[in-house]
């Protein structure tokens, strides 16, 4: 009898009773499927004894996980080497980005400072400057009365 | 100050002659009432500071600290009850003397008036701490975990020690509230940028900036919940009140040296945050979320403006409250799995449905949701440093972001969904942690009421 061509889908896994690649395997092949199950059944059968030992106080421990977790926090040093890869890395993300972010705020301070150094030295918007420090000392005060540290100074007026 | 100043003192021989059965009430009771009497240096008066003495003194920006360091010491006390009920009687009596040793140097250091005293306080914080990590830790790791700790802070500040005695010899005094009448600007020379450097490296490395942070999260994994709890709350606040001290010297040289600095803290802020989001540790994962909160802390005062210290200041307190919270409890988790892999102990809402309130409410905190004292240090520090520079605003929100993102991580994995089945028989929450929890939350939230109190 041949066998319908059946199709796995998203809910329903194809059983390896139905998959035609079950029934022409080797007997190496036969002989390390064997193999896994006894370790898998050993392992199951340690937890299971665990799990139900009445006198078994806390919680039971996973020996692999305890490597992952080792292996993930803190044995990471010993393991690395300088690779390109590694550096490229380390330099894209943890050497560049200061120096790309130090251009940038460095521009736009200096435009900040000329466009305010402009405005506070030329005659031309000085009239405009006799409203704002008004307001500005205004408001300055209000927030002084609940600003106890009033000896911190900085250069430029803004708040 | 004495009054606050002796009876910590007096509660080592309290705890060494207390009959074994009250050892941890004597202590707890007492360090709650004399944080009981700190709270009346919270009534601040106007324009100046409080002074008591030629030695000590306490203006809006300590007091808030004074007053987080001796709540600090009764919860602390009642977080370490468990992991030391198998000890000796004398180990109980050697921790808790530790723990108040440490109590009465950082009730000294943040009210001292001359810059010295303060840094050979500030030195001497660093030996409890020590003697906390590498004799009560849990895992092998706690020795080298130390060692990181206490040299890099030692390297750092050493040079602090010769720029303040350099100071001493130009100004005449180091006396705060002197020197805050008669410091000139320093131009910007060679020999001025080296004192700069000087005097902000032992501040840096303590905060701790992002270059420099490697000892924060070995010293917070390894050290026991008490140690965790009184590094995140205040050892880091002392590295930014340090440095709100002694930038008033330095003006304004900051202007230029600050930039490097901000660099570090601004794109560290990110690169921490993001490093939370692949832990599998859960105190490494709080130890990471420190030090990002702490960046913002240093771009705040590195920018000198009255909202960015106000900011500062809120977020220190805010950070300190919610960080110990979170040790705490990881802290209850650690008791019971005995191990601090956050997929170990999932779906907790299950089996501890309080304690998920608890959670529920520091990770919100956390996050900095509105109203808490975080959200509003966070604004200030926020809105301060857009005025510096437009541009900041990205990495600020990419942080706020990420910090999000990494706190409800850790709360969906811990809390919600399937539990592990190894962990039906847990021990039920004990009150002690309930009441440990409770104690934290509510200056948080009372706090958000009245934040004029922190915002210095």
């Amino acid at each position: 009898m041949s066998f319908p061509k059946y199709q796995p889908s998203r809910l329903a896994t194809l059983p390896s009773t139905l998959d035609p690649a079950e029934y022409d395997v080797s007997p190496e092949a036969r002989k390390a499927q064997a193999e896994r199950l006894a370790i898998r059944s050993r392992l199951k059968r340690e937890y299971l004894l665990q799990y139900n030992d009445p006198s078994r106080r806390g919680l039971i421990e996973d020996p692999a996980l305890i490597r992952w977790t080792y292996a993930r926090s803190a044995n990471i040093y010993p393991n690395f080497r300088p690779t390109p890869k590694t550096s490229l890395l380390g330099a894209l993300f943890g050497i560049g980005p200061l120096f790309f972010w130090y251009y940038v705020f460095k521009t736009d301070r200096n435009r900040k400072i000329f466009k305010l150094e402009r405005i506070t030295t030329s005659t031309q918007y000085r009239r405009i400057f006799y409203v704002i420090p008004g307001i500005t000392s205004w408001v300055c005060l209000h927030a002084s009365c609940e600003w106890k540290l009033s000896t911190q100074q900085s250069s430029l007026p803004y708040y | 100050m004495l009054k606050i100043i002796i009876p910590t003192a007096m509660l080592m021989p309290m705890t060494w002659m207390s009959k074994p059965n009250m050892i941890w009430i004597n202590s707890t009771i007492y360090s709650l009432l004399i944080s009981l009497i700190s709270l009346s240096y919270l009534n601040q008066l106007g324009d100046n500071s409080l002074n008591f003495s030629l030695l000590f003194f306490s203006d809006p920006l300590s007091a808030p600290l004074l007053v987080l360091t001796t709540w600090l010491l009764p919860l602390m006390l009642m977080a370490s009850q468990s992991h030391l009920s198998k000890e000796t009687l004398t180990r109980k009596k050697l921790y808790i003397t530790m723990l108040t040793t440490l109590q009465l140097l950082l009730i000294m250091t943040f009210t001292a008036t001359e810059l010295i005293m303060f840094y050979i306080l500030f030195e001497a914080t660093l030996i409890p701490t020590l003697i906390i990590i590498t004799r009560w830790g849990n895992q092998t790791e706690r020795l080298n975990a130390g060692l990181y700790f206490l040299f890099y802070t030692l390297m750092g500040s050493l040079p602090l020690l010769v720029a303040l005695l350099y100071i001493q010899n130009t100004t005449g005094t180091l006396n705060f509230l002197i020197i805050q009448y008669w410091a000139k600007p320093i131009s910007t020379t060679w020999s001025n940028i080296f004192l700069w450097l000087a005097c902000m490296m032992a501040f840096m490395v303590k905060m701790p900036l992002y270059g420099l942070h490697l000892w924060l999260p070995k010293a917070h994994v390894e050290a026991p919940i008490a140690g965790s709890m009184v590094l995140a709350a205040v050892l880091l606040k002392l590295g930014g009140y340090g440095m709100m001290r002694i930038t008033i010297l330095l003006n304004p040289t900051t202007n230029q040296m600050a930039y490097p600095f901000m660099m570090l803290s601004l794109w560290g802020m990110v690169m921490t945050s993001s490093i939370c989001l692949r832990q599998t540790d859960l105190k490494s994962l709080i130890a990471y979320s420190s030090v990002s909160h702490m960046a913002l802390v240093i771009v705040a005062v590195l920018i000198q403006t009255p909202w960015s210290y106000m900011g500062a200041t809120a977020l220190m307190i805010a950070h300190g409250l919610t960080s110990s919270m979170l040790f705490c409890l990881a802290n209850s988790n650690y008791e019971r799995v005995h191990s601090r892999t956050m997929i170990l102990a999932r779906g907790l809402q299950t089996i501890l449905p309080l304690m998920a309130a608890w959670w529920l409410l520091a990770s919100l905190a956390n996050l900095a949701l509105p109203p808490t004292i975080n959200l509003i240090g966070e604004l200030f520090v926020v809105m301060a440093s857009f005025s510096w520079s437009n541009m900041t605003i990205i990495l600020m929100g990419t942080n706020i972001i990420i910090t999000a993102l990494y706190t409800l991580y850790m709360l969906i994995t811990t809390q919600r969904g399937k539990h592990t089945h190894h962990i039906k028989n847990i021990n039920p929450s004990f009150t002690r942690e309930n009441a440990l929890m409770t104690l934290h939350l509510l200056p948080l939230l009372l706090l958000s009421l009245n934040p004029k109190t922190v915002l210095g």
